[in-house]
């Protein structure tokens, strides 16, 4: 992993390889996501844009391939007044935009946690597809399970990260810090303490197969 | 006699929907303007925020801290009936457990009724008292809490993953009952395989 952007305050450092990055305090969050906006880091917050243009003229001027409509189930969509969708459909075509046109690194602050299920996999699949890194700061635990790096932060900068199992390894750490796990590992790691599993797991799918099989 | 409010959570676009969490200046002027400095402490302190914020300007104030302060206002100006639009948002899992506590004693002990609108279901289960589905700004379903699983209100919302998983475990029959709490689930597991 080749480190790419730090602040030695913190002991905040990130690497080339997408990261989930959780935090207690808001304020350090938006001091790190400062401080990538002026490194050229693209940050992707959750404001939506003001304006009467239709959904198409938006997707046109913030320059989205419109060749991927379908692939984002757009079509019926288009002549809509950007304006007058639901915010996580404004969202949605925000972001899906700007990670259509980019070369730089993504990060997106709190953004994907507005999104619904189907938004967030198409988006997630998109970004897996095209090889793009992004770093994922999130107040949504259940989001840590996107990268396979884990930073957790406090107001006093990182407490711990590495490989987001073994960060979620760190039960006490994390809870003592005001953290919770995501629940398919909290209940498997729960199991596994009272001797039902032989390990923790991270898909919900395994977890029931393995249990009741 | 004791005044109970109750606590919704309401999904689909309707009339309480913002658009987006744009800040609104009036929010801190207002709290300033109000005379009752000692209310407005006591309300600061139950957000988590300190009366530094009455100092600040609102292009630094964050997401979540003006959300917080939209909730000192209307507490302050003693609202019976409270919007809270993605509120959990911002929070850490501490914060989200404390304010729903504090949402359900306000509610209880005060006869304040709050609207939530997330699309974390998990905020909302063993919090709200009924849920409301909206369509043109019209309510066209409303559900109590107990029948979150008959009335499969989960279908709604995303991040259920307790409810996902009660319902796939009913696929290998087990998990039968309408488990809401992480525990119970537990409790359910190790009685049915010890």
């Amino acid at each position: 992993m080749q480190k790419i952007f730090g602040i030695d305050k913190y002991k905040f450092y990130i690497s080339d390889i997408s990261t989930s990055v959780i935090y207690n305090e808001e304020i350090i969050k938006n001091k790190i996501i400062h401080e990538l906006i002026k490194k050229d880091f693209l940050v992707i917050d959750s404001k939506v844009f003001d304006g009467n243009l239709s959904v198409k003229d938006v997707l046109k001027s913030l320059k989205f391939d419109m060749k991927l409509i379908p692939y984002y189930n757009l079509k019926d969509l288009l002549n809509e007044r950007y304006i007058n969708i639901s915010f996580e459909e404004q969202l949605f075509i925000k972001v899906i935009s700007l990670i259509c046109d980019t070369k730089s690194r993504i990060v997106f602050d709190d953004v994907l946690t507005f999104l619904n299920d189907k938004q967030k996999y198409l988006i997630l699949k998109y970004i897996k597809d095209n090889n793009i890194i992004f770093y994922n700061f999130t107040s949504d635990i259940e989001e840590v399970l996107f990268t396979k790096y884990l930073i957790a932060l406090s107001a006093s900068g990182v407490i711990v990260e590495g490989s987001t199992k073994s960060v979620l390894k760190e039960e006490k750490i994390l809870k003592h810090n005001g953290f919770s796990l995501p629940f398919v590992v909290e209940l498997s790691t729960h199991l596994k303490d009272y001797g039902i599993l032989d390990k923790e797991y991270y898909s919900l799918e395994k977890l029931v197969n393995e249990l009741w099989k | 006699m004791e005044v109970k409010g109750k606590i919704y959570s309401y999904i689909g676009d309707n009339i309480y929907s913002t658009l987006n969490l744009k800040k609104e200046v009036y929010v801190l002027d207002n709290i300033k303007k109000y005379s009752d400095t000692k209310k407005i402490l006591e309300a600061l302190k139950m957000v988590n925020l300190t009366e530094d914020y009455l100092l600040k300007k609102s292009n630094d104030i964050s997401n979540t801290e003006y959300n917080k302060l939209r909730l000192v206002n209307d507490l302050v100006n003693n609202e019976k009936v409270i919007i809270l639009d993605y509120f959990d948002r911002g929070l850490c899992y501490k914060e989200k457990e404390y304010f729903k506590r504090l949402f359900r004693k306000l509610s209880k002990n005060y006869g304040i009724s709050f609207y939530i609108k997330t699309n974390d279901f998990s905020f909302c289960i063993n919090l709200v008292d009924e849920y409301l589905i909206f369509d043109k700004n019209r309510i066209v379903k409303n559900i109590s809490k107990k029948d979150i699983y008959k009335e499969k209100v989960y279908e709604y919302y995303d991040k259920h993953q307790l409810i996902d998983f009660v319902l796939k475990s009913r696929n290998y029959n087990h998990l039968t009952d309408d488990y809401t709490e992480i525990n119970d689930v537990l409790k359910a597991i190790y009685r049915e395989l010890k």
